[in-house]
């Protein structure tokens, strides 16, 4: 066949395909996702505020949705000047997540999957999502909340621009998913769990909320990490530190020596247990602390620089004696030490 | 004598002030923070990597010169972790950004047959 003739059957081709729905065809309906018995075959949240999208504003719109769900009473105009990028004509999903941390919110990204989309549903929380309703190549991006799901009619019901009530056939909420990378988020209140939490995820989103100076909500997920994972050390570290944020400095050191007493060779808790004594005054225990911390580290271990300043603030003296009258406390055994060791002598009464 | 002065409250609100940016970081001197440790531990212990500091500042001009407030820009950064920086430092040209009102239905018709004819060419294999 000539060259011309290719094209123009292939443009036949193309025209017949989008008749006949575009490339979702081999795509499976929502049936195929319903296989949870916890997720029920339909459900809308129709409580979801819904504010109408001003152009290019999708991304302010969509984030005070399920801000505003989440219990934040927040306007997409206040989140403009915190997410917008006009040169851009959008917002970027880095911002979304960082200005949910502003209002003390958990911004967790999910699976991947549609079934974690409608796990959350199910569990009462609306879900933000990155659309792509062009082409890889060409790609119009979009954010729009997902609010419920109806399986008699295979749809997908969305918040969505001006539209209030939007529903998208499964096949092509699953092809603009798709070509967005298959990005969902939900906000969560403090003490709240995602609807199938991966454990490492869910901490290192709480570690960041910290660091965003969210000590007080971050505190309140971490005790929500403990309750499900009691052997969790890292979020019992950072509930040393939000502790520690907050200017709780009895309860901080009493987490890390807990911390310790669990994990000997934690040299991170190490270092902020020796920090919190010398900052009371106990620089001789701070230093047998630090001591130990260093003798067990590796060579090239990246916390090591650290710990060695805090040596040298707490030799310079330069961490500053609070008041506190309490004893200093002994030292806890070192990694190596014998087990049998009294656990909590050094522990000592006013 | 009142020069002197004068001069000696002007190097006092400087240092004070310079103090004060050194304080605006998260982290307490002398504290490992969770995020640092989360960070260290995935990265294992390249350490080489810890130390490619990405400064809040140079995001921030980023995001001005993508028209954002410059009033703002501050606030903005300071809810990001050293990862994320990271990444919208390196990658903020080619990150999606959400806006688009409503899918204009022609225009993407035609980018669709734009992409098959131009890209995919579907009887080559026949």
């Amino acid at each position: 066949m000539h060259p011309i003739h290719i094209r123009l059957a292939g443009l036949m081709v193309v025209a017949v395909w989008l008749l006949a729905g575009g490339c979702a065809s081999h795509r499976p309906g929502l049936e195929a996702y319903l296989n949870d018995a916890n997720i029920p075959s339909t459900l809308e949240l129709q409580d979801t505020p819904f504010f109408p999208q001003k152009e290019y504003q999708c991304g302010p719109a969509a984030l005070g949705t399920v801000l505003t769900a989440s219990g934040i009473a927040v306007s997409p105009d206040e989140l403009t000047g915190k997410v917008y990028l006009p040169e851009r004509r959008g917002s970027l999903q880095l911002e979304l997540i960082a200005t949910s941390r502003r209002y003390g919110r958990l911004p967790y990204v999910l699976d991947g999957k549609l079934t974690a989309i409608l796990a959350e549903l199910a569990s009462g929380r609306p879900v933000l999502i990155l659309q792509n309703l062009g082409l890889t190549s060409y790609p119009i991006w979009h954010y729009a909340v997902v609010i419920g799901f109806d399986s008699s009619h295979d749809e997908i019901i969305l918040r969505s621009g001006d539209r209030k009530r939007l529903t998208v056939s499964t096949r092509k909420f699953m092809r603009s998913w798709e070509l967005a990378d298959y990005w969902a988020l939900v906000v969560l209140r403090p003490s709240e769990m995602p609807a199938s939490p991966d454990e490492a995820r869910y901490l290192s989103a709480i570690a960041a909320l910290e660091s965003a100076g969210q000590a007080e909500s971050a505190a309140l997920f971490y005790a929500t990490v403990l309750s499900r994972w009691p052997d969790n050390t890292l979020a019992l570290f950072g509930t040393g530190n939000s502790h520690y944020a907050q200017g709780d400095r009895k309860a901080a050191e009493a987490t890390y020596r807990r911390l310790l007493v669990l994990q000997p060779d934690h040299a991170a808790a190490r270092n902020n247990y020796a920090h919190v004594l010398a900052e009371r005054g106990c620089h001789d225990v701070a230093l047998t602390e630090i001591d130990t911390g260093l003798a067990d580290m590796d060579r090239d271990d990246a916390l090591r620089d650290h710990l060695l300043d805090t040596r040298a603030a707490i030799l310079n003296s330069d961490v500053v004696a609070g008041a506190t009258k309490m004893a200093c406390p002994a030292p806890v055994s070192a990694p190596n030490a014998s087990r049998t060791a009294p656990r909590h002598a050094g522990i000592s009464a006013r | 004598m009142e020069r002197i002065f004068a001069k000696r409250i002007m190097v006092g609100i400087l240092s004070f002030s310079l103090l004060g940016a050194s304080l605006t970081s998260a982290s307490y001197a002398g504290i490992i923070g969770t995020q640092t440790l989360v960070e260290t531990q995935q990265k294992g212990d390249a350490r080489a990597r810890v130390d490619e500091f990405i400064s809040q500042d140079s995001v921030q001009a980023q995001l001005i010169a993508l028209g954002a407030d410059p009033a703002d820009v501050e606030e903005r950064v300071a809810a990001l972790t050293e990862e994320e920086l990271r990444e919208l430092s390196q990658n903020i040209d080619s990150m999606p950004a959400g806006g688009i009102l409503a899918l204009i239905g022609l225009v993407f018709v035609v980018l669709l047959i734009l992409e098959v004819t131009g890209t995919i060419d579907i009887f080559k294999k026949a």
